[in-house]
C-alpha cells in the first residue's frame, strides 16, 4: 500500500481522538506534525471540532436530581 | 465557528498553510466540568451505599444522573424513557455496589449498565428507527412536499436531525467520544465490542452526517 494512503488512514483514524483530547502524546504529535502542512487534514479536525462543539451544545438541560426521588421511593419500598 | 454552514463546508475549506493551527480542545468533558469523583471516592460512596446510607447514593446519583441521561436520550430520543434509564441503573447500583471493582473508570462501568438497560427496553418494543439512508432516499426523490417538510425544521436542529437518522450503534459511539471525551478502550468498553468496530462505526458515521449535512443544504439552497 501506498505510503500517503497508509498515513491518510492513519490520520483519519486518529482524526476523533485528536479533537477529544484522548491521545497519547506521541500520536497526539504525530497528528499535529500530518496536519501542518495537509490543509485538506486541518478542514478534517475542523469538521471534528465542529461537530464536538454541536453535540457536547445539544445537551439535554436536565437537573441532576431528576428520578431521585422516585429511586428513593423505590429503594425503600423493595425488601 | 459552529454553524451548519461550517460543519457542512470545513472540509473543503482552503486553509493556508499561516492559518493552521491545533484543532482539538484538548480537554476532556468531566476534567473541564469537574463532575466525576474519583475512583477512591466513588468506592467510598459505594462502601456507604451497601450499608444502606441514601446519602451515599444521593452523592453518586447527582455526579452521574446526568451522563446516563444523555446517553440513553441519545439512543432512546424520549425524556421519560431516558429518565427510567437512570433510575434503574441507579438502583441497579444501589442493590449491587459491590459489583464495581475498579477496573475502568466507574463512569464507563455505569455507562455499560446503563446500555444493557436501554437495549433491554428497545428490544422489548417494536422496531422503530428509521436509517440515514431513508432520509437521503427522501431528499433524493424530489417528492413533492419532501423539501418543505425538511425546510420546515430549523437549521440549527439540522445536525441533531441528522444524528438522529444514523443507526444507534453509530449514533452512540459519537456520543461517547464527542460528548463524554472517552478514548477508543473506554468506549469499545462501554459498547462491548473490539477497538476496530468502534473505529469502523465512528468512520461510517462521520461519511453519512456529512453526506446528509450536505443534502440538506443543497437542497435548501435550491429551494431558496
Amino acid at each position: 500500500m501506498n505510503e500517503a494512503l497508509t498515513m491518510r488512514r492513519r490520520f483519519l483514524e486518529l482524526a476523533p481522538w485528536h479533537v477529544n483530547g484522548t491521545l497519547s502524546a506521541v500520536d497526539q504529535a504525530w497528528v499535529e506534525d500530518y496536519v501542518r502542512s495537509r490543509p485538506e487534514a486541518h478542514a478534517e479536525l475542523t469538521w471534528y471540532a465542529l461537530l464536538q462543539e454541536k453535540i457536547r451544545a445539544d445537551a439535554p438541560p436536565v437537573p441532576p436530581e431528576a428520578g431521585l426521588e422516585r429511586l428513593l421511593h423505590r429503594i425503600r419500598k423493595s425488601p | 465557528m459552529g454553524t451548519l454552514l461550517d460543519l457542512v463546508q470545513a472540509p473543503d475549506t482552503p486553509f493556508g498553510p499561516e492559518n493552521i493551527e491545533p484543532v482539538g480542545s484538548g480537554e476532556r468533558l468531566k476534567e473541564r466540568t469537574g463532575q466525576e469523583p474519583g475512583n477512591e471516592r466513588v468506592f467510598a460512596l459505594l462502601q456507604r451505599m451497601s450499608q444502606g446510607d441514601e446519602a451515599a447514593l444521593r452523592e453518586l446519583y447527582l455526579a452521574y444522573s446526568r451522563s446516563i441521561y444523555a446517553f440513553a436520550l441519545r439512543r432512546l430520543r424520549d425524556a421519560a424513557e431516558a429518565e427510567e434509564i437512570v433510575v434503574d441503573t441507579m438502583h441497579e447500583v444501589w442493590r449491587h455496589p459491590q459489583r464495581f471493582r475498579g477496573e475502568s473508570k466507574f463512569s464507563t462501568w455505569l455507562l455499560g449498565i446503563a446500555r444493557f438497560k436501554l437495549l433491554t427496553l428497545i428490544r422489548s418494543r417494536e422496531p422503530q428507527h428509521e436509517e440515514l439512508g431513508e432520509l437521503e432516499e427522501v431528499l433524493e426523490s424530489g417528492e413533492q412536499g419532501s423539501f418543505e417538510v425538511l425546510a420546515q425544521k430549523q437549521r440549527r436542529e439540522a445536525v441533531r436531525q441528522c444524528m438522529d437518522k444514523l443507526p444507534p450503534e453509530q449514533r452512540e459511539c459519537l456520543h461517547l467520544v464527542f460528548y463524554e471525551g472517552y478514548a477508543l478502550a473506554e468506549v469499545a468498553a462501554v459498547l462491548g465490542c473490539p477497538e476496530n468496530t468502534v473505529k469502523t462505526r465512528l468512520f461510517h458515521a462521520r461519511r453519512k452526517l456529512k453526506n446528509a449535512l450536505r443534502l440538506m443544504l443543497q437542497r435548501e439552497n435550491v429551494n431558496e
